[in-house]
């Protein structure tokens, strides 16, 4: 298992240093380039605004290929654990239910970890005048010139669903192969989206969901640009009723009319388009269709392809929510080493040393622990500046969270610590001669730290709904991150748009559960007492 | 008028908490206006006398480097400065000549030859049908901190509901008209020179607890509020500096005098009475003692003591016995007879509680609310009607504010670039659904002072890319930002208040700028870090509107160069030239516009800055709303009359005109119908009477293009609304 895992690391700094090589970027492989490229003291300064030498990425791809291979060689093929890690381990499977939430969160984190190869609005693959090219894998972006777009578009960069349509539409050879999910978690607007209104009873009145229709309905002259209306009646039980409005292609009112009863109200209609107004009325638009501006609701219609619907920022809920879900598992594998760490080592060193060092860290503890968190982070929040926060807002929410999360396990480490420096193994290794760090490293650590193994679950929990509390109060992370939290607070905000709250809770809750699952397993396989009511 | 500029300043209002504190001592002081008014006239005086000497000093040395100067237009520069610095010396000599700040005199006194003038011409305002009585319920976000109508905190919110939009100083200003209507005062004068003006207190004026009102009670609004037992910066500059002085004439005439001519004198020269008899414990703990006690007024409406519910609801009161209840333009208005304001901290739950009849009155301006929320059974059965209504108010210029003393903004070309490269018509077209419009430039709504041929620029990337290349970003990088020769990435801070539409907008306008190789760095934060960071000029785009008022669009405050750079050459911090705009020509268009004496003159001026703003690029114009949208239970009634539809149209919100009635009988009828399932059409209503623009599509027979015409004509109309 951990040799896998071993090489698995090794692949993943393979690639992404030969992906910063090359120009390319693999899926979770180009992280720590990322994240050295954007913010500032990660990497030396480079021509004009441009970064240099990514150190930070190249020392991270170093400490991740020389771990990965150092777990290779630890643990080589026929290596055994002691048997009471072995005992554990065993019992930790036979709970059924912490042992399959495990492996649920592997799963989600594999497919975290695809990123923009299942999730984003970049083409995996392309096809154009018998070229290939791959723009989601590489570094930079391609200008839709390249691709025979014109007009104002050429110089932008490329949108590849309308480009995927266009080549539809051609009927040529070219093509554009997208991600399962063609949207972005963030900075890809989606815009007004349209569901059809076909349903009709038996005198042929508009009928949605069962019932006579009661709101507004639309012609639009493109289902996927459905801002762009041709007209918009209002419907009163099925029928028109009231005011109906016409536009032109560029969207300019030309049309006014009144309904009543289904039937236009002689004298209400005003014109001021060209041609007759039969002409406009008959123009060839949609069907008849309700078209609603973000948050719009669930629809896989006309090509639209909006499971869990879109937000009110007009994302893609459901590559939101996944983008939410990388983002806790980024936080996850920063903030828990850095803070078992701090804490470990904190905790292991009061209790190994006990006196002054003791008493004073145990005061430190006590002025962080009284400190008001959410203050601290508000504060935060507005004193960062703006260039720094939108390169490394996460980063410095974690790092916040992580400041005041390391004091909760060194009590236990250091009691742990105070109760083995009592055994004779420890004497025994002093009297031969042993350094102190040996002592503490080699000897302490390892029978001290397994209390600590127990925590972790629980930490990870934590970590998870601090981060979306803290968004859901509007002091998270800047809004190129996708998170729950602001789903949540957008769900609160539009109580008519309940997609949006019951998306975010079910994966909230979920993903709570599953750790919270795994939590209980663990420290249910760790227990000292074999029999306990936990079953 | 005073309460104007305070609702202008109402935008950077800064919420604090201040509690009820205990006072130290239960003993009074006692108010001491006798003893206080000789010190402030000194005070005023030795204040005239350091400015003038200081002008003075300046023009001298000035004289001394014109003479030096060589250069003919160098010295043509120095010389307009010159006859601006002795400008401002004859104002502080004009005003010492005039004597002693509060002033008393016999009635024989009074002024020879004085044109008596009192508005009855006037058109009334609102509807004879309107019957009083009823409720009419409404929601606050939050509790306000103080209910005193002045000192620390009072600038909340709240306090136009309490006191500004129904007390009545010594005249307002007609809701339709733009002209001026008696208030306090039954009728005024001008004089010649147009800087002093004369109210006749009407002897009917009383406050509501029957007390009349004396002419001394308006130098009581002075004392109470420039008097060092209160913290009030704001009003002591205005009162210095914006006022002239103050006298009395006999019994019943108040003269106020304005430091220089002005062409709406009366207008700049009202405000309202303080009750001497209620502030006779003011001193220096006025701050505590008042905290809670509502003073009595002249207004329609007060708080009875059991109508304040600390936290929860606060309920205005009608009196009975209002002395101005019979008089012409209010005798149609203030018809409830109880307003009440309660507490609701969420919009979506005020919305749950419109929808239960809990709450009278919503506004559904916002598509969300006017397509979606608002198309709910209560609509379909006809118990809530809705309203589109448009107004006259000068246009909120929400729009992107470029601070040109910033690189790379301080290059024309990056600026003009910046302009070509922000979308609003995809905000006005996604986020307001194609309700807004395209805001042309600097103002709007100001009738014939707007320049009819200014337009806001298109986005089009490629217009933006060819002016980014023109200042040198000519280099795509690799992440699709352009960059310049030196590898500098064309990047520029966007900084906005975070609220979620403002944040939705914002996100629109960082996508398309990326499309013509713009980054947009989104700034999110709280609306009060926002204002100060403007007032710091640290920003360097913001994303924000200024409060106007009618009738005069502003240019000084934003475009003259001294409110850009101090005499060191530093950007000058607390002025609303957040442009850091300084330029030769508009200053001294700037300087005419403000002496000018008649509108056409105005007027000329004004179109010609238009310009020059538009040229340089530092006001992005965002998106203009030209009506509002109300959702009311049926029982709130609307006029409909010759004099008034629906609601006067120079206001910006229609329940602030107080024309509305509660039909106690309609509420009955409906609440029974609601029970019994019965319903009543529905009424979805369009009140155009005052709408500026003709609509966009015109009857049948006006084929072609009208609306260019009809909006000529509208503001040949404005023109003659606007003149003095």
């Amino acid at each position: 298992m951990l040799r896998i895992f071993g090489w698995l690391l090794m692949i993943v700094a393979v690639l992404g240093a030969l992906g910063q090589w090359f120009g390319l970027e693999f899926p979770t492989a180009r992280f720590p380039f990322t994240v050295s490229r954007d913010i500032g003291w990660l990497h030396a300064k480079g021509q004009g605004s441009d970064a240099g030498f990514l150190w930070f990425g190249w020392l991270y791809t170093l400490i991740a290929f020389s771990l990965g291979l150092m777990l290779v060689l630890r643990f080589a093929r026929g290596f055994r654990f002691t048997p009471l890690t072995e005992r554990r381990i065993l019992r930790f499977r036979s709970i059924k239910r912490g042992y399959y939430s495990l492996w649920i969160i592997g799963i989600l984190a594999t497919v975290a970890s695809l990123d923009h190869v299942l999730v984003g609005n970049e083409a995996l693959l392309v096809k154009y005048d018998g070229k290939w090219s791959i723009p989601a894998f590489t570094r930079d972006v391609e200008p839709a010139r390249d691709y025979g777009v014109e007009g104002d578009a050429a110089q932008a960069p490329a949108d590849w669903r309308s480009l995927r349509r266009q080549f539809r539409e051609a009927d040529t050879d070219d093509f554009v192969l997208m991600p399962l999910v063609p949207y972005a978690p963030t900075g890809d607007n989606v815009g007004p989206v349209a569901t059809p209104l076909a349903d009709r009873d038996d005198e042929g009145r508009v009928m949605e969901n069962g019932e006579l229709f009661a709101g507004l309905a639309s012609q639009v002259y493109d289902v996927q640009r459905p801002e762009r209306q041709h007209v918009r009646y209002r419907y009163r039980e099925g029928v028109r009723d009231g005011d109906a409005d016409g536009w032109d292609r560029e969207g300019t009112r030309i049309y006014g009319a009144k309904f009543k009863d289904g039937e236009v109200i002689a004298g209400s209609e005003v014109w001021n388009g060209e041609g007759a107004l039969a002409d406009f009325l008959a123009i060839e638009s949609s069907q008849l269709c309700e078209v609603h501006f973000s948050p719009a609701p669930p629809t896989m219609a006309f090509g639209s392809r909006h499971p869990l619907g879109t937000n009110s920022r007009g994302y893609d809920v459901l590559a939101y929510l996944y983008g939410g879900l990388q983002v806790n598992f980024q936080a996850t594998l920063v903030y828990v080493p850095l803070v078992y760490f701090i804490g470990v080592s904190v905790g292991l060193l009061m209790g190994f040393f006990g006196g002054t060092f003791d008493l004073l860290i145990q005061r430190v503890i006590e002025t962080l622990s009284n400190m008001p968190f959410l203050f601290v982070v508000m504060i935060a929040s507005t004193a960062v500046p703006e260039r720094l926060k939108e390169a490394a807002g996460l980063w410095i929410i974690v790092g916040i969270l992580a400041v005041f999360g390391w004091m909760g396990m060194t009590y236990l480490m250091r009691t742990a610590a105070l109760k083995e420096k009592q055994r004779d193994y420890i004497a025994a290794s002093r009297v031969i001669g042993a350094s102190t760090p040996r002592i503490l490293f080699r000897h302490l650590l390892p029978n001290s730290v397994a209390i600590i193994v127990t925590l972790v679950p629980f930490s990870v929990s934590g970590l998870v709904l601090a981060l979306t509390s803290l968004d859901y109060l509007g002091f998270g992370v800047p809004s190129k991150y996708a998170t729950w939290g602001q789903l949540l607070r957008d769900g609160l905000q539009y109580l008519s748009a309940p997609w949006l709250v019951s998306a975010a809770f079910f994966m909230l809750v979920g993903l709570l559960i599953l750790i919270t699952f795994v939590g209980e397993a663990v420290r249910e396989a760790f227990d000292p007492k074999k029999f306990s009511y936990y079953r | 008028m005073v309460r104007i500029c305070i609702v202008g300043c109402l935008l950077g209002v800064a919420l604090g908490l201040s509690g009820c504190g205990d006072t130290g001592s239960d003993e009074a002081a006692v108010a001491d206006f006798e003893s206080w008014y000789p010190q402030y006239n000194s005070y005023i005086d030795g204040w005239l006398n350091g400015q003038l000497s200081e002008r003075q000093k300046a023009v001298s040395e000035l004289e001394k480097t014109i003479a030096e100067e060589t250069n003919a237009e160098a010295r043509a520069k120095l010389s307009e400065g010159l006859s601006e610095l002795r400008e401002k010396a004859k104002g502080f000599q004009d005003r010492l000549a005039d004597g002693e700040y509060f002033q008393f005199h016999d009635a024989a006194d009074l002024p020879q030859g004085l044109v008596w003038e009192n508005g009855e011409e006037q058109p009334e305002i609102g509807d004879p049908a309107a019957k009083k009585g009823g409720a009419f319920r409404y929601f606050i976000g939050s509790f306000p901190p103080t209910i005193r109508p002045f000192g620390p905190n009072s600038n909340n919110s709240f306090r136009g509901e309490l006191y500004d939009n129904v007390e009545l100083g010594m005249i307002d200003l007609h809701p339709e008209t733009g002209e001026i209507i008696p208030g306090v005062a039954k009728e005024w004068a001008i004089s010649e020179d147009r800087s002093k003006v004369y109210f006749r207190i009407d002897p009917d004026a009383r406050y509501n607890d029957g007390v009349a009102v004396q002419p001394v009670d308006f130098m009581w609004f002075i004392y109470l509020r420039a008097s060092d037992n209160v913290v009030t910066p704001w009003f002591k500059q205005y009162l210095r500096e914006e006022l002239a002085g103050v006298s009395i004439y006999g019994d019943d005439v108040v003269e106020v005098r304005l430091p220089e001519a002005r062409p709406k004198p009366a207008y700049d020269a009202s405000f309202p009475p303080s009750p001497p008899h209620f502030y006779k414990e003011y001193g220096p703990d006025y701050e505590f003692r008042y905290q809670w006690q509502v003073p009595p007024t002249t207004a329609p409406y007060t708080v009875k003591p059991e109508g304040l519910v600390k936290g929860v609801s606060i309920t205005l009161s009608r009196d009975p016995e209002w002395w101005a209840q019979d008089k012409k333009f209010y005798r149609y208005r203030f018809n409830a007879d109880r307003l009440v304001y309660t507490v609701v901290r969420d919009t979506s739950k005020a919305w749950e509680l419109f929808r239960a009849g809990e709450i009278d009155y919503f506004p559904i301006t916002l598509p969300e609310y006017w397509y979606e929320k608002s198309e709910m059974p209560p609509v379909f059965d006809g118990y809530i009607e809705r309203y589109t209504w448009y107004n006259q108010f000068p246009r909120i210029p929400w729009a992107l504010y470029v601070n040109m003393a910033k690189p790379p903004l301080d290059d024309l070309n990056v600026r003009l670039g910046v302009n070509h490269a922000i979308n609003w018509q995809k905000v006005i077209d996604v986020v307001f659904r194609g309700d807004a419009e395209r805001l042309p430039g600097w103002t709007r709504g100001f009738g014939a002072f707007d320049n009819p041929d200014i337009q806001a620029r298109p986005f089009s990337i490629r217009t933006a890319r060819e002016y980014f290349a023109k200042a040198g970003y000519d280099k795509e990088g690799g992440d699709g930002i352009l960059r310049n020769a030196k590898g500098r990435r064309l990047e520029v801070v966007l900084t906005y208040s975070n609220d979620p539409i403002r944040e939705r907008m914002m996100v629109i306008l960082k996508e398309e700028a990326r499309k013509a190789g713009l980054d947009l760095v989104l700034d999110g934060l709280d609306h009060t870090v926002v204002y100060k960071k403007q007032m710091q000029k640290e920003h360097e785009l913001a994303y924000s509107a200024w409060g106007f008022q009618p009738p005069y669009p502003r240019y000084y405050e934003y475009f003259h160069s001294s409110n850009a750079y101090d005499e060191k050459g530093n950007l000058k911090q607390d002025t609303n030239n957040v442009f850091s705009f300084a330029d030769d020509r508009m200053d001294s268009l700037v300087t005419a516009y403000r002496k000018a004496q008649t509108d056409e003159e105005k007027i000329k001026y004004a179109h010609e800055m238009q310009v020059i703003v538009h040229d340089s690029g530092v006001f992005i114009p965002g998106y203009m709303t030209e009506f509002g949208r109300v959702g009311v239970w049926r029982w709130v009634r609307w006029p409909d009359s010759e004099f008034t539809e629906f609601a006067p149209p120079r206001k910006y919100i229609p329940m602030e005109t107080y024309v509305y009635w509660i039909d106690e009988e309609m509420k009955k009828e409906t609440l029974a119908a609601k029970r019994s399932g019965e319903t009543f059409p529905e009424v979805q209503e369009v009140k155009d009477r005052y709408r500026m623009v003709a609509p966009a599509a015109p009857a049948a027979e006006e084929k072609g293009t009208p609306a260019v015409k009809a909006e000529a004509g509208a503001n040949q109309d404005q023109t003659k609304e606007v003149k003095p």
